[in-house]
């Protein structure tokens, strides 16, 4: 069940209608209901998995505040967690790891190799799979207290709005907020179905529209070089955004609008002046989940700076890979480790470097300039996310540098909708720069009924003929 | 109180755009009318269609009743009947639900008919690709309000619904509404292929949805009671089929046997059994132009004089 159809429109009325209905008390039945009943709706089997991870993660947890013998309670969050993430790599890796394998021995003439199994992913594996491993580290640490309540915790692990593609929600922030029966509240709803249509404008208008050329140009890489390997790789970097932001925001906005408050997952990432702060803005439950369940426990920065950056290498290749099974990712990841061991080594020489070219450290130039190249260097870095495979990530690269005047770009889609997709990013980018000051949803307000209204509906007709005419596409991060 | 402040601002601002979107709809539609093509030059049935016009025959059907129109075999038919023909058939498997939608347009635009004739696949009563998951039967019609209507009041998926409202973007409608393979029916079948014939029938059988002929089957009395309201007769006409005992063929047979003993405006005949010869096939589905002129002079010919086919087995 896709955010931007009628089927969801309709489970979201019923949903809504029940919340209003239901004693505050049974709250979490409908809302447990509903979330199974949404999970269902990809492939009904799958639901096993999410039930096993729940029931798995629920008893550990209590076990280990049972446990009074540290031991014990190392036993039960070994186990927890490897057979959380074992579902995970079962799932996710097993046949990627096979074939790397296989191809490894039959350099070898080794022909005799492991199998390949035909399974299909559980979608939001990686996303609920990972909430329920960070609840479990957050138990045994005594972050939080362990609910004991399995149909309050089912809910936690399975929560409809984020189950599929994240945020990844924390315990301490989410459980309290399910527990509780929020009543309606005129402006939280309002404001909740403007991120909607917001997330919804973004999903369907900008990044499905801009899916076109990026789809063509990567399905014909041997077609193309110079201007439309640069376009396509700028229109990706906006695509990715809009597609995930897009689902975030609608996610947040339908939680919302039930009363609940799900974490920020972006924060205008593209003006970071760092990879550093990029990884403060973008996928941000997934970065701070990486940071205190991955790269803290391994040291963090309070080693030795060799072993500093060697964390950061692991977290960032391990987080590439936790996107998936293939070398594009793992090279995704370890490109941004690469770049951001890379800042911290040279972060004196930026600075002196700095001094001379700029009066000011900041001026505007300098933060545009600092701006401009982690623009650039997360815009490179997506080539590889995006490519099907290594090599045509490379070729890409190659053959970006040869510009042929026969090939500016327009053509690979037509003028009329080359425009189109520079309107959308100009869009975007006029809607990011304010926002930079003040919430959209928060200007908006200010503004006379008439105008806001007309803002809806235009909006809500962009995103109706955007439904109609354009090319429907499958949210980017679902796969993950 | 503040839900009945939300609930009245979505009503108003729902209503609103329900308004807008009436309006911009009705603009659109019928703006086509003007274009008008004849029936062998497009597989479009809104572009052929006149407005009160009156028709010696109607024609329902799948491609298989399509190819009676194409390649010029329009003019040989009308020339054989000696009257104007109307061939509301859908390549592409259009079905019931299809035919039924045509054919009320067709009357709704003030048309009207002496003698419809159905010609029956069996699998259009059983298989949802031949009826609301169709893709094609839309596809190179102009926009109209009407048929927008009958879409959602007859619950037709989403999908067929956005794929219909595309077609008010189309501008080259000789184009789209050209049919793709033009000179098949100019061929003949070298040799019935049982292989050949088992693959067709396998296919059908991969779309085939038992529980269909509860939904699909009612929509013959629908079309028989638009063809009673509008003062015709309606034939239904199992066509010649080389594929033996179809599933689900004797439900068809009964159902349309039934229909025609019940009322005085219908008739039935199974002719499936003939024509089972590969001189009058190019494929092992359709009709060549030697298949089209022995089932024109022998069935439909016939049945515009009140007679019986007098094709045999």
């Amino acid at each position: 069940m896709l955010f931007n159809s009628v089927h969801f429109a309709i489970f979201f009325l019923i949903v809504s209608a029940l919340l209003v209905v239901v004693p505050p008390r049974r709250r979490w039945l409908p809302l447990l209901a509903s979330s199974y009943y949404f999970y269902m709706a990809w492939r009904a089997e799958h639901v096993l998995v999410l039930m096993g991870a729940t029931l798995v993660t629920y008893l550990a947890a209590l076990g280990m505040v049972a446990n009074s013998d540290p031991k014990r309670k190392k036993i039960l969050l070994v186990s927890c967690l490897t057979i959380n993430i074992g579902t995970l790599f079962f799932f996710k890796y097993f046949n990627f790891f096979s074939r790397s394998l296989n191809e490894a021995l039959r350099a070898w003439n080794v022909f005799a190799g492991a199998p390949i199994l035909d399974l299909v992913l559980p979608i939001g594996i990686s996303f609920y799979l990972f909430q329920s491993t960070g609840y479990a580290v957050d138990v045994y640490r005594g972050r939080v207290q362990p609910e004991r309540h399995l149909g309050l915790f089912a809910l936690f692990v399975a929560f409809w709005p984020q189950i599929l593609a994240g945020p990844i929600g924390r315990a301490e922030q989410l459980l309290p907020q399910l527990k509780k029966a929020p009543p309606f509240d005129y402006p939280r709803v309002v404001q909740g179905l403007r991120l909607m249509l917001w997330g919804l404008f973004k999903k369907v208008v900008i990044a499905d529209h801009l899916a076109v050329y990026v789809g063509q140009v990567y399905g014909h890489l041997d077609s193309y070089h110079g201007f439309p390997l640069i376009f396509a790789a700028v229109f990706y970097t906006v695509q990715i955004y809009c597609d995930f932001s897009g689902y975030t925001d609608m996610a947040r906005g339908a939680a919302r609008i039930m009363g609940y408050e799900l974490m920020e997952n972006f924060n205008l990432p593209y003006f970071a002046k760092s990879m550093r702060e990029f990884w403060q803005r973008w996928h941000i439950s997934l970065s701070t989940w990486f940071r205190d369940y991955v790269y803290i426990p391994l040291g963090g920065r309070r080693v030795a700076r060799w072993r500093w950056y060697a964390n950061l290498m692991i977290t960032f290749t391990l987080s590439g890979l936790w996107h998936g099974a293939n070398w594009t990712f793992i090279i995704w990841g370890a490109i941004h480790g690469g770049c951001l061991v890379l800042e911290y080594m040279t972060d004196g020489f930026q600075q002196r470097l700095a001094d001379r070219l700029f009066r000011d450290r900041n001026s505007t130039g300098h933060k545009m300039v600092q701006a401009g190249i982690t623009w650039t260097l997360v815009c490179l870095a997506w080539v590889f996310f995006r490519s099907n495979s290594a090599v045509d990530a490379f070729q890409w690269i190659g053959h970006m540098f040869l510009i042929d005047p026969n090939q500016m770009g327009i053509a690979v889609v037509g003028p009329s909708s080359f425009l189109l997709s520079i309107l959308l990013i100009l869009i975007l980018t006029a809607s990011d720069l304010k926002e930079r000051r003040i919430k959209l949803y928060a200007y908006l307000e200010r503004w006379p009924l008439p105008l806001r209204w007309s803002v809806y509906t235009l909006s809500l007709w962009a995103v109706a003929i955007a439904t109609i005419f354009g090319v429907r596409q499958e949210f980017i991060y679902f796969q993950f | 109180m503040q839900i009945k402040r939300f609930v009245l601002k979505l009503f108003v601002f729902i209503l609103l755009n329900a308004l807008l979107l009436t309006g911009v709809l009705a603009f659109f539609s019928g703006r086509n009318r003007q274009v008008h093509m004849p029936n062998w030059e497009t597989e479009s049935n809104l572009l052929a269609m006149g407005e009160n016009e009156q028709y010696g025959l109607v024609l329902l059907g799948t491609s298989r009743g399509r190819v009676l129109s194409r390649d010029g075999n329009h003019l040989m038919l009308e020339k054989i009947l000696g009257c104007r023909v109307m061939n509301l058939s859908k390549g592409g498997g259009g079905g019931l639900m299809p035919a039924e939608l045509h054919l009320s347009y067709f009357y709704h635009r003030g048309n009207r008919a002496d003698q419809v004739v159905y010609l029956v696949d069996p699998w259009v009563f059983f298989s949802p690709i031949n009826n609301e998951d169709n893709d094609f039967f839309l596809r190179d019609e102009p926009f109209e309000l009407f048929i927008l209507a009958r879409l959602i009041g007859d619950f037709y998926p989403m999908d067929r619904i956005a794929s219909y409202l595309q077609m008010i973007a189309v501008k080259d409608w000789a184009a789209i509404s050209r049919y793709g393979a033009p000179g098949l029916t100019d061929g003949t079948l070298p040799m019935i292929d049982m292989q050949k014939i088992n693959q067709a029938r396998d296919h059908y059988l991969s779309k085939y949805a038992v529980r269909g002929f509860e939904k699909y089957s009612p929509y013959v009395d629908r079309i028989d009671d638009l063809v009673k309201r509008n003062g015709g007769r309606i034939t239904y006409v199992m066509l010649p089929m080389l594929i033996p005992d179809f599933p689900g063929m004797d439900r068809v047979d009964q159902k349309l046997k039934e229909v025609a003993s019940r009322q005085a405006h219908v008739s039935y005949y199974n002719l499936a059994e003939t024509m089972h010869d590969k001189r009058f096939f190019y494929d092992h589905m359709h009709f060549n132009k030697t298949g089209i002129e022995y089932f024109t002079r022998n069935c439909l010919s016939p049945l515009l004089h009140g007679e019986p086919p007098r094709l045999e087995k």
